[in-house]
């Protein structure tokens, strides 16, 4: 995590003195200029904000959910109001020995 | 005492308004009422059936029985069950109906008091503030979710602010053709909590 090239979404962070990392303030701009390029991967992980900017953009490739088994009645959401209509397809499932599951979506296939 | 058991089509997002058509809950200009049909699927046809044919009891919120109200008593044939069996309905407003086996009940009260008494286990089907209600009073004993593989960003929630914070086993889970996610949950005592840091 310390070697590999992080990119921080923030309208107000200057600078980051955590190693290879780079700054992006207009994030759906930049994140969908990455994404057209050449490289590896991009993953995103946690980040509440972001993710709806993203999944508002169409940017999201793919999802991997961990659903802990509780109920917790407060908290932030990962998924908001407003969101587009968005249809997955589900890749696959695994039920995990604590209760978790972990669900893989991708984008739903263009239907012929 | 009997388990209550509440039953959910649901989206990835979490919502469970009018998921079998556009005219079941139209509230708040919902733009996608009908967004399970897309999605048939023997899983949830076969995982629905067993729940159907179940000898139970009902709970409803006023909304879902109304919707109901129009709808079972014309398809007997489908679902036998709702109309033969007991249905509780939750409502401040609504005392009588034409439905048989209908009682209407108030309050938390009423819903403890019928967990109490003996009779079979109860099912609750749609019905979102009922099941507010439900889990902020630690009233659920099993949830049935299936999730559907889709985002709408709008529309009522089976989950909302104000839930008694309640840990679950997951019992069982199983992948439709579709892609829904059927997942069986059961009350399992306090949160646990810890840090990785």
């Amino acid at each position: 995590m310390n070697r590999i090239q992080k990119y921080v979404c923030s309208t107000k962070l200057e600078k980051a003195d955590w190693n290879n990392t780079t700054i992006i303030k207009d994030a759906v701009t930049e994140v969908a200029k990455l994404k057209s390029e050449d490289g590896q991967d991009l993953f995103v992980f946690g980040s509440g904000e972001l993710s709806n900017s993203l999944i508002k953009a169409g940017l999201f490739d793919e999802y991997r959910l961990c659903i802990a088994p509780v109920i917790l009645g407060e908290g932030k959401r990962l998924f908001a109001e407003g969101l587009p209509h968005t249809e997955l397809s589900l890749i696959k499932l695994d039920q995990l020995k604590n209760g978790g599951v972990v669900l893989y979506y991708g984008k739903e296939q263009t239907k012929a | 005492m009997r388990k209550i058991v509440v039953l959910e089509f649901m989206t990835l997002d979490g919502v469970m308004q009018a998921p079998g058509g556009p005219e079941e809950d139209p509230a708040e200009s919902f733009a996608f009422g009908g967004w399970q049909v897309p999605y048939s699927d023997p899983l949830v046809g076969e995982v629905t059936k067993k729940e159907l044919d179940a000898s139970v009891e009902y709970l409803l919120g006023r909304k879902t029985f109304e919707i109901w109200a129009g709808y079972w008593p014309k398809h007997a044939d489908i679902w036998p069950g709702i109309n033969d069996g007991k249905k509780y309905v939750l409502s401040s407003t609504m005392k009588q109906t034409d439905w048989k086996n209908t009682e209407f009940i108030e309050n938390v009260d009423d819903i403890r008091k019928l967990k109490e008494s003996d009779g079979p286990d109860i099912q609750v089907w749609g019905s979102s503030q009922l099941v507010h209600l439900l889990l902020e009073n630690d009233l659920v004993d099993e949830l049935r979710i299936m999730t559907y593989p889709l985002i709408v960003g709008e529309g009522k929630k089976v989950f909302a602010d104000g839930a008694m914070p309640a840990a679950l086993t997951l019992t069982k889970s199983s992948t439709g053709t579709s892609g829904v996610i059927v997942a069986w949950y059961k009350r399992a005592g306090d949160i646990k909590t810890g840090s990785f840091a």
